[in-house]
């Protein structure tokens, strides 16, 4: 019996080729960008779950509260929680303390800077499982480490590196003591060296035992099975009346949270996170819109569907007649759903295999090493095309039984209100895309251009050199050796030092300072940052009272620069009244510091945040930094060219990294920018769809209105009027399209920019442009079969009819 | 066979009612051949729609073989045919997707009948047609004739007890028209009880009795039994 349903269905579907062929490419065009979507939702959500029972691992956070308000909320945490994890928190199975690093690495010639380096001890490996590929890990000893596959082969070519020495940093040695498999891409743990921590205390950086004060370090568990987040949860929080006493004294309180290692990868706002850069909400976006777009396909498939069902009528009936049930006519229905899906899904399936890595380099999308559990991908599929074929066979057999086929009355027509409803939606979401599309450009547009209160064009930012890591006041010395040459170079105007530079996230963010003769405790509110004499020239920020740093070091001793915003959240009503002015670093016998100078407030980051208050001290940089040099000349290779020279005569050991200011900071809009190209391949494909269910629409109208086109035209209409007659429903249904768009996209778009501490207006023509484009693409979709349909000769029509 | 008693069938729409079938009634015998005639719009499509269990009488009886059928609901009705009824039209409407041999088929698959009984009935029933070296044709590539013969194949393949034909003649010409009337007096002369709706009075004079109606109302009964015998 099945045979038979099948045969038939796949004749009928020859026979209508056109319709076959456009249900075909409308459901595989929206199949293939759900895969897409899917792909790319089950890497976001497989992050670390190659790691064995990774449900059971996670990383302890802590924050931090004074008199109610937050002063930490962070994920490093103090070294004596680790030995008070191992000792007394029955559940944990293992635990690991961890520290990341940016590192120079070399083997001989051959050296890399900004290496992600994690420090780890000998729990690592009973925490996240490695796949050793040579040798094996031996965090007990110090200067012992191992290294992934491809940094093996960068730094030792074909040779084995087990037992050879690399050197970190300044040069220190470290054994490797083995090799193993690269990680895949979607882990937060974004290190490729993994060295002992037992080097630090080797080299008597940390003592034995650590203390319970500073929260510098990474603390990670595995928990027993059985055991809930909750219970652990409750016992390490019994450490801070325990060992954290002293917090008291400063009127603060602490609280350990425990965050999943799948989740550690999506950014929660903590500071210091390291591999955390998806933001959860736009991944239920991401699932919204391919939803959306597997909705729009459906839509299509299923008023094609119903409106071949329509020109079928009289072949349902017959079936009728000869003994069909319902049962029998949704059956058919249902198998041909299920053909055109398979064939669908086939080719959605093959197109997404082909395209997927050119999507990902599209999107900048680290897919290509990535852990991807494709039964996830595959069960998600099936659930989609499962509940899409058997609801668009429900409904058009709903729509076969409504035509009066089964009642015995000669209404065959159908209601069409509901189809017309559902291309209105296609073309809504169409408008809404469109517009989404001008309103992300817009806004990337505004933000590139908005005056940053400082410059960043031709500002080359060099990685600072690591050979010098334990040089102590020395690397201050060579740097300003360096600096002096620079300088000396008519290619260069300014220079300067800094912990961080703009577009970067300042590496203190919660630092606490009090003004005592005011009695003013803004809070932990405050950024700070490493700076130096050269750093308002080579920024060109603007001094708006007392002086910059000297350019003798020991000139600037406790003595500090703040932005106008510290100004204001220390109480001084302008930027003089501050200067001279002692305010206070809270925290154990920490000095009273100077406000020497007070600059202009300027976009250390991007809009997304609001101007925040900063502090400089004039520390040299450590772990490394970064030297900005501005340049003089609009020739940026041979300045290129001439600071590697000199460069390279100051530090030979370390590698010549650099970057340029602007591109770095426009590089904190690469989400935007991303999700702008994702906007206009969804605006693509949204109106491509959308455009073929028109079009089926269209032919079945003009099936439909064969006979009343004929004698319109035996009557006199013209071509354009016949063009009009048939063009007049689509022009209304864009335009009901278009009332319904503009409210959801300025909704939509509102809240999107609602993201941004600044942002761009959403202007009256967005909506205009997003009308005409969808109005233009429609009647271009219509306008070819219309005319066709028009020019047809009547009396042929009149005399089949 | 079949027996109705003051059927009325009424449409109604938003603004007019109409009146398709005034208070009919009717017995038809098993083994019978009847003809309804009458002209457009007079009812005859309307009462052999109700008869072949395709609508509803808006008030009335219908027995069939003794069952009262006339308000039967959707799904009764359909089994009610299986089987039971057969159906000839005007326009063959066959199947075009469908070649001969899968048209004439298709009752049996609805029935649930095994594939080996289904192709030794259909093979026989289209041997019997004449048709059966057009088994592996499509619709479109056969004559009008050849077209309403696979039609007639179709609606007595299960062996329906009676077979509504509507106008089974009025889209072929003499020597076709012809053919399928002898079709349909041998089946007929087999046992099968034949009701045809036909504008023509020869078709008609192959019937038992012709029922004349006129503004839903049968206004005469013609018995042509002697002229036939």
């Amino acid at each position: 019996m099945l045979r038979i349903y099948f045969i038939t269905a796949f004749r009928s579907l020859k026979k209508n080729k056109s319709v076959s062929l456009i249900n075909i490419m409308g459901l595989t065009i929206g199949l293939t960008a759900f895969l897409f979507i899917l792909h790319y939702l089950v890497y976001e959500t497989s992050y670390d779950r190659f790691f064995e029972g990774s449900e059971r691992v996670y990383r302890v956070n802590m924050s931090m509260t004074k008199d109610g308000a937050s002063t930490y909320e962070g994920t490093q945490t103090p070294r004596q929680l680790y030995f008070a994890l191992k000792r007394e928190i029955p559940g944990v199975e293992a635990n690991t303390l961890t520290y990341l690093e940016r590192c120079l690495i070399r083997n001989g010639v051959i050296g890399y800077s900004d290496q992600n380096v994690l420090w780890v001890d000998e729990g690592f490996e009973k925490v996240f499982q490695l796949t050793m590929l040579q040798g094996k890990a031996d965090f007990k000893k110090p200067l012992t480490g191992v290294l992934s596959a491809s940094k093996a082969k960068a730094l030792f070519g074909n040779e084995s590196p087990v037992g050879k020495i690399i050197k970190v940093n300044e040069g220190m040695p470290v054994e490797v003591t083995g090799v193993f498999a690269d990680l895949p891409s979607n882990t937060h743990l974004d290190a490729e060296y993994f060295i002992s921590i037992k080097t630090f205390v080797h080299f008597g950086w940390i003592g034995e035992q650590g203390n319970w004060n500073s929260p510098d370090w990474w603390n990670y568990i595995r928990l027993k099975p059985g055991v809930s987040k909750v219970e652990a949860e409750a016992g390490i929080n019994e450490f801070v009346d325990r060992y954290m006493a002293f917090l008291k004294k400063e009127g603060k309180t602490a609280h350990f949270h425990l965050q999943q290692l799948p989740d550690l990868h999506f950014i929660s706002g903590l500071e210091n996170e390291f591999g955390a850069g998806t933001n959860p909400k736009s991944l239920v976006n991401l699932l919204i819109v391919g939803l959306l777009t597997l909705l729009i396909a459906w839509i299509n498939f299923v008023n094609l569907s119903t409106a071949q069902s329509v020109k079928r009528s009289h072949e349902i009936m017959i079936r009728k007649l000869i003994g069909a049930s319902r049962f029998h006519i949704w059956l058919q229905s249902l198998i041909e759903s299920l053909i055109i899906s398979v064939l669908s899904v086939a080719l959605a399936y093959m197109l997404y295999q082909v395209l997927l890595m050119p999507f990902a380099q599209f999107f900048s999308l680290p897919l290509e090493h990535a852990y991807i559990p494709s039964g996830k991908i595959v069960f998600f599929l099936a659930i989609a095309c499962l509940t899409g074929i058997v609801f668009s066979s429900i409904y058009t057999s709903l729509s076969i039984f409504r035509m009066g086929v089964f009642t015995g009355r000669k209404d065959v027509k159908g209601k069409s209100g509901f189809k017309k409803g559902l291309v209105i939606a296609q073309l809504v979401i169409s408008i809404i895309f469109i517009s989404g599309t001008i309103i992300v450009f817009k806004q990337i547009r505004f933000m590139q251009n908005y005056p940053l209160g400082m410059k960043i064009d031709n500002v080359i930012i060099l990685s600072g050199p690591a050979s010098t890591n334990t040089q102590g006041e020395g690397r201050r010395t060579k740097f300003l050796s360096f600096r002096n040459e620079v300088l000396s170079d008519p290619h260069f105007i300014a220079a300067t030092a800094t912990m961080n530079v703009p577009g970067d996230e300042p590496r203190w963010r919660s630092s606490e300072f009090v003004r005592p003769d005011a009695g003013i405790q803004p809070g932990a509110v405050f950024c700070s940052n490493n700076a130096d004499d050269g750093f308002i020239n080579t920024y060109s920020l603007k001094l708006l009272a007392g002086q910059n740093f000297s350019v003798t070091p020991a000139n600037n001793t406790n003595k500090i620069l703040i932005n106008k915003s510290s100004a204001r959240k220390l109480g001084f009503a302008n930027a003089q009244d501050a200067i001279g002015k002692q305010i206070v670093p809270t925290g154990n016998n920490r000095k009273p510091v100077e406000i020497i100078g007070v600059v202009a407030d300027f976009h250390n980051e991007g809009l997304h945040k609001p101007v925040y208050p900063m502090v400089w001290n004039n520390d040299h940089p450590f772990e490394f930094g970064f030297y900005s040099i501005r340049v003089n000349n609009q020739n940026m290779q041979e300045a290129v060219a001439q600071l590697q020279k000199i460069y390279k005569r100051h530090f030979p050991e370390d590698p010549f990294n650099y970057f340029f200011a602007d591109e770095l900071f426009n590089r904190q809009y690469f989400s935007e920018v991303r999700f702008g190209k994702f906007y206009i391949l969804l605006t693509i494909l949204s109106l491509s769809i959308a455009c073929l269910g028109l079009y089926g629409l269209l032919l079945h109208f003009i099936n439909q209105k064969r006979k009343e086109i004929g004698i319109r035209k035996v009557n006199g209409a013209q071509v354009s009027e016949v063009m009009l007659f048939i063009n007049r429903d689509f022009l209304r249904w864009t335009a009901i399209a278009f009332v319904i768009a503009c409210p959801l996209a300025y909704w939509a778009m509102d809240k999107w920019l609602s993201n941004f501490a600044y942002h761009t207006e959403i202007s009256w023509w967005i909506f205009v442009v997003a009308g005409l484009v969808t109005l233009f693409i429609t009647m271009l979709t219509v306008s070819w079969q219309s005319y066709k349909a028009s020019v047809r000769n009547p009396a042929e029509v009149l005399k089949c009819e | 066979m079949l027996k109705i008693n003051e059927l009325k069938k009424v449409f109604r729409t938003e603004e007019i009612e109409t009146m398709a079938l005034g208070g009919v009634s009717l017995h038809v015998t098993e083994g019978e051949f009847i003809a309804i005639m009458g002209p457009s719009g007079c009812g005859k499509s309307t009462l052999l729609n109700i008869l072949g269990l395709l609508d509803n009488p808006t008030s009335g009886k219908y027995f069939l073989n003794g069952i009262e059928v006339g308000h039967l609901k959707e799904k009764q009705r359909t089994d009610m045919r299986k089987g039971n009824i057969g159906f000839i039209f005007q326009s063959f409407n066959l199947i075009e997707e469908m070649n001969v041999f899968e048209n004439v088929e298709l009752p049996l698959v609805y029935m649930k009948v095994k594939a080996s009984e289904r192709k030794k009935r259909v093979e026989e029933t289209l041997r019997r047609m004449n048709i059966s070296h057009r088994a592996t044709h499509f619709p479109n590539q056969l004559s009008g004739g050849q077209q309403q013969r696979v039609a007639i194949a179709r609606a007595v393949v299960a062996n329906p007890k009676m077979i509504l034909a509507d106008e089974p003649t009025g889209n072929l010409d003499s020597k076709n028209g012809k053919d399928v009337m002898d079709l349909l007096s041998e089946l007929n002369r087999e046992g099968t009880t034949i009701v045809m709706v036909t504008h023509s009075q020869h078709d008609a004079s192959f019937s038992h009795r012709v029922i004349n109606l006129f503004d839903g109302q049968i206004i005469g009964i013609e018995k042509k039994i002697g002229i036939l015998a």
